[in-house]
Parts: structure tokens; sequence; C-alpha cells
């Protein structure tokens, strides 16, 4: 008892967690997936808002749909049934859910031939294309066969029944999708079984059209494969996650494959409708992709294109109005906020001139009512270009005014307005009052003012761009100090461009001063030099000298965190250019990569022992069992070149012998240097002579000489090779005196 | 008691460290009188008696409720806090939620949302020519490797075994483009004991009986041989990767150590040698944050080295009744350590007390284990997973409370030695010395 109780406490608990969650985090399916698993076991009558609830936020997703769907079934409500498929069928073609609705058509209505033929036909062509689609095939040439045998007495009547079964079989097998063989192999037996001879030719002829089909199969198989087409749409999170990415990749990798017409037909509208569904499909997955609706809308128009140049004007009305179609489905749906498909929707209508369409979908995306993360600016822009464009400046201006006075806007729409009037009217007037009326309220705002003065500048208006100058920097205007530099900055190539030494000298000093307000370049004017000479990318100090001179850093680090800033306030679109963004960028690609790794303590080497593990330790060579000591690099890099040990054959030393010699010798103090001659090569005597120390030397040449009476084994065990190399130059080397 | 202090103000910083010795042993006993006192108040006489007699309190302790109300403010404290940072993380909650894996000084009674064991399916089998004796996952969970005594090496796809498993029979089995096994390996000659996959880069390290290290470039589809091969000189039985993957660590049937330098191939040991294992090295795993590891013995002792150093920081003598130590596993926040024996026990140890928290018992009742296996954890570490060898099948506990759950049949004919977990998913391969590797996932509600 007591458990049962803990059980469903912490089901309950487990359901609240996942509200909590559901409402700071609306996307997280795992919530979901509790909250369904909830319902699935409450009554549908207590669980259908929370159905609603999930339909609503996830409309593409036909598992969803199903679960609600089939809650409703078991309940026996067949109405509210009814109604969920024509909710949902038409939107969401997916395999799964249309397999439930043939089942609950078959189940309900299985009286009704007529309406279950219809049904399977509608299925058919909606779903038919799907790779999973096998079953739905089969079902129906299984239907159609036990169908007519109850009524079908006449030879009429057979007949219409055979070209019915035959005519959808012929349709499956030429579909590729999973299982086509089973549906070739019944459909041979059934020609088969119909009429033998016959059946041979029937099935010749279509072997081949078989094969390519089931070539095709395999490739869909494989493009498929990797997809899972029960995700719902989730936004995508700002680092997109690993999972989705993949799905987004294989996807587009389908779609592709769909374009370049693997069945190898003539028929394009077979190649679009399977592209399309394609298309449909990840739609149902990824609809919050601006991407694929876009490259959908594409290659709609495309086709709309191709049947234009071929003359067929009938089907190419038809695909711009399916074009229309899924950009109109798609704002109301998922891209509601997003403006690029807006705008890109807004140019389609324009192209084919259906003005009044744009003005719909641009007053609908400015109708936007979240005002946190939504900023109409760049709407009204393009709004008023698309105004200027079709129906001139008159219009466009008109809508200029609708965007002052909505509260949204911000001051892009002033700098927009002026350089349109500017450009398309030629009317300096007109763009001055509309600046100078922008400055009355963005004052403050430094973009607004570089804008301005980028415009008043390129105006070749000297002295009043100067009065612009004095009169944003003047003390009444009150911009933050730090805010200044950037202003200042462009005073001062303003000066420089155009005006004379002194004028140049005085904006300089100034700027100065507002550093040294802000306590910044301590004792670095000359980085403030550099800007007065720098021209473009050009700047008067090589990279190296700038790095010294700490121009890289602190500069840049000051003006990128700015810069970065102010694009960020302004949402993008930012007119400043900024001399470095090469090297802020490369900058910030480096720090992403320090970010991606973390930093691990590494282990330190200084506190281990080196080792090499070895299987015949000589006892004492490490102070670890199982390995010795390993030789430093340059002596591991001798001991790799030296012969191996076994060529050695000869001449062993006597130890004590030598040593005696080397006791008795008496070192000479002149010194007379050996020459070697071996057949007229010098080199052995060189290298020899290179290698040893100079006391060797000396003493080698008394060695030699006694190594010459002895002719007997010598030298100091450590130099075995040395005096061997030294022992056979000196036996060449006889001969030649004797 | 636990002197081990967790400074986590900096104003604990400034004491000494006797001070906080002094503060923590004294808020212990301030707990323990409030349990006593809550106990007297709760009418639990006897247990409070018997409490207040083994821990010698003195004055004796008065029935309270404060507990309670402690623990109530508590909890809302813990609640709030939590709340604050989910708000400052605006990612996934229910992500952040399973992040913090295996940690006993946050809540331990939080619902477990994961699929333990026993409900998990086979989605694949694999066979090779001799028994499989290791597999390994790579860190985003997409690819396995198995390693057998044939001396061969398989690479597995994860996502091609998931399709496989669909209910959609496809008949291009022979199609190679769908195949799981996306590469062999053959170039050990002789039985592959360990295998592990860099953290950041497509290699693949492999050790062998053979006395050798191979680096594969598994992800190039030329691949058949490695392009790097380190020479040892004894049979090798584990090796690990630093989480930088600069670093190897190698244990072989030597009781020494090793540690490679990746990029050098140079080798190191530690400076002491008196802190070595006094037997074969049986298992050896870095923790995640690279700050130190692990390794286990067939002396029945398993050790914590310092990552950095090298040096040996504890020694747990006897962890496993003198049985031989079979595996180490840290959990993901490298507070505590899993650890595996021959007397069919797994444990859990808290490394900054050095004690066993949690013993896992109740596999190996049919007959005494032979063979040395090994322990995981699933992949949010809320459940363990162990294989029962004389039954095979997988014992299954709750790693917090170490309630047992559902036995599961692992389907194998001989003892499974190796199992590993994925990182991400609700999936592990078990490997058997009848030759195959069967991989196990939990089908998820949204993609079944």
């Amino acid at each position: 008892m007591s458990s049962h109780m803990r059980e469903d406490l912490s089901r309950n608990e487990k359901v609240q967690q996942a509200r909590r969650v559901l409402n700071e985090n609306k996307f997280s399916l795992d919530a979901w997936a509790v909250l369904i698993q909830d319902s699935q076991d409450k009554k549908i009558a207590d669980s259908r808002d929370f159905y609603e609830q999930l339909v609503t936020q996830f409309p593409t997703c036909g598992k969803f749909w199903k679960i609600y769907i089939e809650a409703e079934i078991k309940a026996r409500n067949y109405e509210r049934v009814e109604k969920l498929f024509q909710r949902c069928l038409i939107k969401v073609l997916n395999i799964d859910l249309w397999k439930c609705y043939l089942n609950y058509v078959r189940d309900t209505k299985g009286k009704l031939q007529e309406k279950m033929a219809q049904a399977y036909d509608f299925a058919l062509e909606k779903i038919g294309l799907d790779v999973y689609s096998y079953t739905i095939w089969n079902d129906y040439v299984n239907f159609l066969k036990s169908v007519f045998f109850s009524d079908a007495a006449g030879s009429y009547a057979e007949n219409q029944k055979i070209t019915a079964v035959r005519k959808v079989y012929q349709k499956g097998i030429m579909t590729p999708m999973t299982n086509v063989e089973l549906l070739w192999k019944d459909y041979c037996s059934y020609e088969t079984g119909i009429n033998s001879m016959l059946a041979k030719k029937i099935i010749e002829d279509r072997s081949r059209d078989y094969l390519n089909v089931k070539r095709v199969t395999k490739e869909l198989e494989t493009m498929t494969r990797s997809i899972d087409r029960n995700i719902p749409c989730i936004l995508p999170p700002v680092q997109t996650q690993t999972e989705e990415l993949k799905q987004l990749q294989s996807w587009k990798k389908y779609i592709q494959w769909e374009k370049l017409n693997p069945l190898k037909t003539d028929d394009i509208l077979l190649v679009t409708k399977r592209c399309m569904f394609a298309y449909e499909q990840c739609l149902l997955c990824l609809g919050y992709h601006s991407d694929i609706w876009y490259e959908a809308g594409q290659y709609l128009e495309s086709i709309s294109r191709h049947f234009h140049d071929k003359g067929d004007m009938q089907l190419s009305k038809k695909f711009l109005d399916d074009t229309s179609q899924l950009y109109e489905r798609s704002i109301s749906l998922f891209m509601k906020q997003n403006q690029l498909i807006h705008f890109s929707y807004a140019d389609f209508e324009e192209s084919r001139s259906n003005y009044d369409k744009v003005r719909k979908i641009y007053q609908k995306l400015l109708e936007v009512d979240d005002s946190i993360t939504f900023d109409p600016t760049l709407a009204y822009i393009q709004y008023m270009r698309f105004e200027r464009r079709c129906d001139g400046i008159k219009s466009a201006r008109g809508i200029f005014k609708k965007a002052r006075e909505d509260q949204r806007t911000q001051h892009h729409i002033y700098v927009a307005a002026a350089l349109m009037e500017y450009y398309c009217t030629k009317d300096n007037n007109v763009a001055f009052n509309i600046f100078n009326l922008g400055l009355k309220k963005y004052g403050q705002n430094v973009d607004y003012i570089l804008a301005y003065i980028d415009y008043m500048t390129h105006l070749n208006e000297d002295h009043n761009a100067r009065v612009l100058f004095e009169r944003v920097l003047s003390p009444d205007n009150q911009i933050p100090k730090q805010k200044q530099a950037d202003i200042w900055y462009e005073f001062l190539k303003f000066e420089s461009n155009i005006g004379d030494l002194p004028s140049i000298k005085k904006v300089e000093k100034r700027r100065n001063q507002l550093y040294q307000e802000l306590n910044e370049f301590d004792g670095k004017e000359i980085l403030l030099l550099i800007d007065r000479y720098k021209f473009l990318n050009l700047l008067p100090c090589d990279y190296d000298e700038l790095k010294l001179l700490g121009y890289n850093s602190d500069y840049l680090y000051h003006h990128h965190h700015h810069h970065h800033t102010s694009t960020k306030l302004t949402n993008g679109n930012s007119v400043h250019y900024h001399p470095d963004l090469f090297q802020i960028k490369t900058a910030d690609y480096y720090h992403k990569i320090h970010r991606d790794k973390p930093n691990y303590p590494q282990p330190d080497i200084k506190h281990m022992m080196p080792y090499r593990p070895t299987r015949n330790v000589l006892p004492g060579s490490h102070p670890t069992p199982g390995g010795v000591f390993p030789l430093p690099d340059t002596a591991l890099y001798l001991v790799k070149v030296l012969p191996p040990p076994r060529n050695f054959e000869g001449p062993f030393v006597i130890i004590d012998e030598l040593m005696e010699k080397i006791a008795r010798a008496i070192i000479p103090d002149t010194y007379e240097p050996v020459r070697v001659n071996i057949n007229g090569e010098a080199i052995r005597e060189n290298d020899m002579n290179l290698h040893t120390t100079n006391i060797k030397k000396t003493s080698g040449g008394h060695d030699s000489d006694e190594e010459d009476q002895n002719n007997s084994q010598s030298g100091a065990p450590m130099d075995i090779y040395r005096q061997r190399q030294q022992k056979r130059v000196k036996l060449n080397d006889q001969p030649q005196p004797q | 008691m636990n002197i081990e202090s967790k400074p986590t103000t900096a104003s604990l910083n400034s004491l000494n460290n006797n001070q906080i010795i002094r503060s923590e042993t004294r808020l212990r006993e301030t707990t323990y009188r409030l349990i006593i006192s809550q106990f007297f108040y709760d009418g639990h006489q006897q247990l409070a008696v018997q409490l207040s007699n083994l821990l010698q309190t003195a004055p004796p302790c008065p029935p309270s409720d404060r507990l309670t109300h402690i623990v109530r403010l508590g909890l809302k404290a813990e609640e709030d806090i939590e709340s604050t940072k989910r708000s400052i993380t605006t990612s996934i909650v229910t992500e952040n939620i399973q992040d913090i894996g295996l940690d006993f000084d946050y809540k331990s009674d939080s619902l477990i949302s994961t699929p333990d064991a026993g409900s998990y399916e086979t989605c694949y089998v694999t066979a090779h020519k001799a028994p499989c004796r290791t597999a390994v996952f790579d860190s985003t969970g997409s690819v396995i490797a198995t390693g057998s005594a044939d001396a061969s090496i398989k690479i597995l796809d994860v996502d091609r075994m998931l399709i496989k498993n669909l209910d959609f029979p496809s008949q291009s089995d022979q199609n190679l483009e769908n195949h799981p096994v996306i590469r062999t390996l053959y170039d050990h000659a002789d039985e592959v004991t360990c295998l592990d996959f860099h953290p950041y880069d497509p290699i693949l390290v492999s050790g062998s009986r053979d006395y050798t290290i191979k680096f594969f470039e598994y992800a190039k589809p030329t691949t058949k041989k490695s392009f790097r091969t380190m020479s040892e000189v004894d049979q090798i039985r584990c090796l690990s990767f630093h989480p930088s993957g600069d670093w190897l660590l190698v244990g072989t049937q030597n009781p020494i150590v090793r540690l490679y330098d990746v990029e050098t191939g140079k080798c190191f040991v530690s400076a002491q040698p008196q802190e070595q294992h006094s037997k074969a090295i049986t298992c050896l795993k870095w923790s995640p944050n690279g700050r130190m590891f692990a390794t286990s013995s067939k002396d029945g002792t398993f050790k914590v080295w310092d990552g950095v150093t090298n040096r040996c920081v504890n020694t747990f003598e006897n962890a496993h009744a003198n049985e031989e130590v079979c595996s180490v596993l840290f959990t993901k926040n490298s507070k505590y350590l899993l650890t595996s024996g021959k007397d069919s026990q797994v444990r859990l140890w808290e490394l900054s007390t050095a004690r066993c928290l949690i013993h896992y018992t109740g596999a190996g009742s049919m007959a005494k284990q032979e063979h040395r296996a090994t322990c995981v954890f699933n992949h949010t570490e809320d459940y363990i997973l162990y294989p029962d060898e004389k039954a095979t099948s997988l014992c299954c506990w709750n790693s917090r409370n170490a309630e047992r759950q559902r036995l599961l049949g692992l389907g194998h004919n001989a003892p499974v030695k190796c199992i590993v977990h994925s990182p991400i998913t609700p999936a592990f391969v078990s490997c058997s010395d009848d030759h195959r590797a069967r991989f196990w996932c939990k089908r998820t509600l949204l993609s079944d």
C-alpha cells in the first residue's frame, strides 16, 4: 500500500516538475514526454486541454496528433476524431498518422466501400511517395481484391476490378519504397493468376522500370536511414545541438538527392512532386529552420520558371501559387517573427506584381507584438524601399512617417529615409531636414551621429560638417565621455583628409585630452598618433612595431569591446568602419579554440622519473624494477647510428695490459699531427681529429706507434669502436710505407 | 569524522586549518544533537536514547522540532539558489539536472528520469572469431570499438546499429554502406586487451598481449593498420587517455604504472618506487578533470594518484575482501570512485574522505566469480551496472541507495567480462567469451 502511494506521489511530482520546466522552456521534450505519458493514463475529457496545448505547440508533429487522436478513438468520440483528422491530415504528411487514419476509416466505415476507396486514393495521392508507404499500397490492393469479390458477378464488373487492382499495382511498383519487392512479387503472381500468357509480356515490359525503382529504393533507404521523422519542431537552441545538426544535414542530403532525379525520369512533375514531398517532410520536423523554407520556395520558383520557359503558362502559374502558399504557411506558423522569410516572400510577391499582397505581408510583420525580441526597424526600412520601388517616393515617405510614430523603431529609419531622399530624389535639403529631425531624437546616439557625419563628410560640406562635429561634441550635448572616442576618431580623420595642419593638430590635442580624462593610454599618445596617419588598412608602422607599441592589445581590446556592444545594441548593421576587423576575427577564433578544449592540469614530468621498460634488467639500473633509465636523446641517437654489437668481431682489448701501457706512457710535450691517408681519402682522419680531444690526439699518436710495434689490441673499453676504426686505418695504411 | 574541509566561502580561507576543522566538527556535533532532539520530539524515544548513548552527547539533548524547521528553510533556500541558477543559464533545464551526475552533496533523493538497465533491449550483435574482451565508446557516444582475443578490433557506428533495429526489415543487409561495422582492424598479433578513444581527435588506441600499443586513425576509410606503434615489454592490460589526449596511462602485467607522453612516446614513472603496486595492474582511469588517476591491481588494492606529479596519494588496501580489484571508474565530477572486485561486490568510494560510501551487493550469489568483470555507471550515473558471471545476467543498482533493480538477462552463452555504457544515451555494450558483443539500448518514448 505504502509503496503504491509513494509511486503515485513521485509520479505527481514528476508531472509537476515537468509543468514547471515547460513554463520556462516550452520546447523541453522530456517534460512533454512526461506529461504525455501522464495524460495517456487519464480520461480523454481530463486530458483534452493538454492535448490541444500539445498540438498547438507542435502543429506539425504527426506523432503527437496521433497520440491525441488515438486517445479520442479509444473513447469512441468519433465526431471529434473526424474533426481532428480534418485539422491535421492535409498539413501533416506523416506516414504513421495517415496509417492511423486509414485504420480508423476501415474500422468505422469498412462497410462503405466507396468511402474506403476514396480514403485510400486520397492517402496514396498525399503520402504514397513515402518510403514506408508499402503497407498502404498493400492494404489498398487487398481491399480492392476483397471488396469487389462479393458483388462482382458479371464479367464487366470482374474486368473493372482487375483494372482497378492493376492500376494500383502498377503505380505502386513504380514508387521507390521499402518492400517494393514484395509488391512486385504480388503483382507478378496476380497477373499470372489472371492470364499467364499475357502476364509474361506485361511483367517483362515493366521489369526494367521495376529494377530501376528497386535501385532507387536502395538509395532512398540509405538517404532516409539516419532521418528521424518523428522529431517535433523545436526552436533551434543557441548552441545548436549536434543531434539536430546531424538531422539537418541528413535532410539536406536527402533533398539534394531527390533534386538530382534519381529515378532518371523525364516527368518533371514527378521529380518536383518527390522533391516537394521531401521538403514537406523535412519542414514537419525542422519548421524553425528558415533556410529550408527559403530553399523550398526557391525550388518551386525555379520549377515555375522552367515551365514558363517551356511556354506552359498554366503550370507556371500553378507553381507560383504553390510558392506563395508555401510562404504563407511559413509565416503563419513557425516563421511568424522571421524577417528574412517575410522579406523574401514580399520580394517574391513583388516580382509577381502582387503589390497589395506585399503590403499585407509587411503589415503583418509589423503587427508582431512581441516588443521584447522584435525590432521592426529593418522591416520598416524594407517596406519603405518597396513602396519607393513600386509606388514612388510619396508612399515611401508615408511609411517613414508611420515608422517615426512607432515607438519601437530605432534611429536607423532616419538614416535610411535621409539617404533615400538624397540618392533618389537628389534633394539635399530634405535629407538634411530628416537628419536634423533625427538628431533631435537621437542626439546622444553615437551610431546615429556617426552615420550623419559619414553622410556629411561625403557631401563635401566642410563647414557644415565642422559645425556638426562641434555641435555633437559640445558640452551641451551630453554624450558619455567613453562613447565620444569614436566621434573624435572620425573628426580627426575628417580633418586629416581635408583640414590644414593646425586644425588637425588642434583636433588631435582635444582628442588626446579626452583620453587623458578617461585615463586611458597613459603615456601611449603614440597610439593616438597612429590613428592620424592611418589610411584604410595602411598603417605607419609595420605589424611587429605595432605589437611592440601595444597597439594590438590594449587599443584593440578597447575598440573591439566597444564595437561589440554597439553592434549588440543596434541589432547589427553598424556602418562604423573598423580597420582591424580581421585581427579581431582571428582573436575570436583563438579564443574559441581555447574555450572548446578546457585547460586540464597536465602531468609535470619534472616530478617523475624517466623510464624505459625492459625485460632483462640489470639490478640497480633503475630504482623501479622492470626498467632502466633511458639514454638522453643525443646518446640515443648515437646508439642508433652505431652498428649492432654482433658486427664486432674483435679485436678485443686486454684491459690489464692496456692500463699498464697507459700508466707507463710518456706524454710528449710537442704536438705532431699524424697524417693518415687511406688510398687518397683523408676523410676518416679528419673525422677522427674532430672527435678526439687534444690530449687524446697526442696520446693517440703515441698509442698508434705502440700499436704498430706490438700489433696488439689496445684502447679504452669505451672507445672500442673508434679504436677499431683506427686499427683498420692503420692496417690499410701499413702497406703504403712498406 | 569528516575532517576534510571544503572552504566554500572566501572567509573560510582566511581561517587557519585548525579552526576549520574545529568548526566543522562542531557543526557535525550540532547536527547530531539536532537529530537526537528531533527523535525525542517525534516520539522515537528508544532510538534517540540509543543514539545519544552512542555519541555520548553532553549535555543531554532536549526534545525539539528545530531540525524540521531548519530543513524546511534549507530546502527552500536550495530551491531558490537552483532557480536563480536556472534563470542565469537559460539552456535546457532538464539537461542541467542530469549533468550533475552522482553527487551526495546535493539532493540525493531526486527523481530518476532515466531508465534502469532492465528495460534495455538488444539492438545489435556482432561476433568476433574468439572471445570478445573489451569495448569502448567514444566521447560523443556515436562510435564503439570492440577488441577480441582473435587480435581484431571492430569499429561500430551507433546510429547504424539503431537504424538496423528499426521495425522495417530492409533487404540491404549486404549493402556495405549500411553496415554497422564500419572498420575491422587487424594489426595486433595477439589478443586485444584494452581500447580507448582520444577525447578530441578521431584516434583509437589499443593495447594487446603482443606487447604493443597501437594508434589507429579509424575515421579514414582506408585504415587497416595502425599509423603508430609503441612497444612495451609486457602484455598490455589497460590504458587510459588523459582528458586532454596528450598523455596515455598504460598498465601491464608488470606492476609499474607507466605514463606515456603521446607526442614524444617517452615513458615516465612515479619518483617513489615503493608507491607502486605489487602485482599486475587490472585497470586504470584518468579522472574526468585530469587532476588524478586511479589504478587497481591483482594485489587487492587500488590506488589514487596525483595527476600532475604522478605520485600515489592514497592506497586502499584490502578493498575487496582481499580479492583482486578488477575495475575502477570515476564519477563525472571526479569526486567518487566506483570499484568492482572478484568478491562480486561493487563499492563506491568518496575520495575526499577516503572511505567506502556504499556497497552494492547481491551479485555473484549463485557461485563465486572466477573472471574479472567491470562495473559501470549509466550515462546519468543514476544506476550502476555489473554483470553476474554465473547467471550471465546484468545486475543493476540505484547508485544512490543501492536498491537492486530488475535483473537483465544478457543472453550470452559465456561469462561477460566487460561492459561499457554510452556517455550520452541509454545504451551499453556487453562483451562476452562467447565471441559476441551485444549492443543494448533503451528505446525512448519519442523515437519508437
